[in-house]
């Protein structure tokens, strides 16, 4: 049971490699800032804050599209990891 | 940002405390807004009361043990704008029409007539010989005698952020003569 | 199964629910009430509070005025009622009576404040008074305690999250 759940919390890691993941997180600062602050200059210019809230559920919207999925672009980039050395031992026997 | 559910659960907290900072903005906002339509300024007229005495024994209307208790009802009318209170954070307009008065060491406010307003078209209010909502009595003893100040006062009903009160300005002054005496001008 | 992972796991939880109470406690001195923050039950103030809009008291002010909307408990009913203060009659020393009406309701309260009584007790009745609001926010909580499918997915919800995280 424990291995089965195990499994399945693999499968739902959707890793990132490391770039990316300083990148999404930029990126989703920096589009929800820009989001909430469109959403008040229009909310407060049309009067209307259902207007206000439209505009802010888009952008939470639009960020979620671009930083939560896995995309290929996202996990290119893998750690190159320090190969361990294969070394020939000669297996000739002493005798 | 390693995992699905951690970049989830930092969309949802950025998403939430952005959602806070704009709540606080809306309600900056629109005080500033209210300040600058006078909303503290907004004139009106109170006219023409005239209070009816009547008693009743119910508990329900003020009575203690049976013993009738002196009500007042009165019709009036009213006129005022309260078009300035409307902001784009406003969710209702309750104005009041309220009384106060001083008793035996005691002060006194009541309410005899209100209206829930939720948008500008209702907010010119003109109302004439309109009849008081309430039966008002007195705690300690009766209303006749007392001299009472009606005022128009008001409380927006914001959708995001602090209740605000407020009264218009202008008040009226009404002396509520006792039965008796009504009876011998008759 | 790692002991020491198990009991540090157990700690944290521990120290969440302790510091979620310290907040509210904190906040129950500063605003001097037992349920600084109250959740909207009841549709007899609508349209101004629905169901589930999260309300923020304040109970150090020594008079309610009339017009403040007031949160009260009647004695030995403990279901709290948000409702406008209609009427008010203070003397010198202090002493409060307040009668209340939901703006939605057509009479006033005296039928609920239970026998023989026609007034409330500003220092004995009252809980706190209406300062801030946020609309819809604790649905949720009226949402769960009524509804009992909403009850088991929480459950499980929170059931799977604390099998499937390993931090």
């Amino acid at each position: 049971m424990s291995e089965l759940l195990q499994d399945f919390q693999k499968k739902l890691i959707f890793p990132l490699d490391f770039p990316s993941q300083r990148y999404t997180e930029r990126l989703q600062q920096i589009t929800l800032l820009v989001g909430a602050i469109v959403a008040s200059i229009v909310g407060l210019s049309t009067q209307s804050l259902k207007n206000l809230i439209i505009v802010y559920g888009i952008s939470i919207a639009i960020t979620a599209l671009v930083v939560l999925p896995a995309y290929p672009a996202y996990t290119r980039r893998k750690l190159q990891w320090v190969q361990p050395k294969v070394v020939n031992i000669s297996t000739e026997s002493i005798e | 940002m390693f995992s699905l559910s951690q970049r989830f659960q930092t969309l949802g907290n950025q998403a939430i405390t952005y959602g806070l900072f704009i709540s606080v903005f809306i309600a900056i906002t629109s005080w500033f807004q209210l300040q600058s339509q006078d909303a503290d300024l907004v004139p009106s007229t109170i006219e023409s009361i005239k209070p009816s005495l009547s008693f009743r024994t119910s508990r329900y209307y003020g009575s203690v043990n049976g013993k009738p208790k002196e009500n007042a009802k009165i019709t009036f009318d009213l006129e005022t704008d309260l078009t300035p209170l409307f902001t784009w954070n406003t969710k209702q307009v309750f104005a009041y029409l309220t009384a106060e008065y001083d008793g035996k060491n005691t002060h006194n406010e009541v309410v005899f007539w209100d209206k829930i307003i939720t948008s500008k078209d209702e907010a010119h209010l003109k109302v004439n010989g309109a009849k008081s909502k309430y039966n008002i009595w007195d705690a300690q003893d009766k209303l006749s005698g007392k001299e009472l100040e009606f005022k128009l006062k008001w409380n927006i009903q914001p959708y995001v952020g602090p209740l605000i009160y407020g009264e218009t300005i202008g008040s009226k002054d009404v002396l509520v003569q006792s039965a008796a005496a009504d009876d011998d001008n008759k | 199964m790692n002991l020491r992972l198990e009991l540090t796991r157990f700690l944290k939880l521990c120290f969440v629910l302790s510091s979620a109470f310290m907040f509210w406690k904190g906040l129950s001195i500063a605003t001097n009430s037992h349920s600084p923050i109250v959740v909207v039950l009841s549709g007899s103030m609508e349209p101004a509070f629905q169901r589930g809009d999260v309300l923020f008291l304040w109970n150090r002010n020594e008079r309610s005025k009339v017009g403040d909307v007031v949160i009260y408990e009647v004695q030995d009913k403990s279901i709290p009622i948000v409702h406008r203060v209609l009427r008010e009659h203070h003397n010198d020393k202090n002493k409060q009576l307040l009668l209340t009406k939901g703006d939605n309701n057509a009479g006033d309260d005296i039928p609920l404040y239970g026998r023989k009584k026609i007034y409330l007790q500003k220092e004995r009745d009252i809980v706190g008074t209406v300062k801030g609001y946020v609309p819809q926010l604790g649905y949720v909580t009226i949402w769960i305690s009524e509804n009992k499918y909403a009850k088991l997915a929480l459950m499980g919800f929170l059931g799977i999250s604390a099998l499937l995280s390993n931090e």
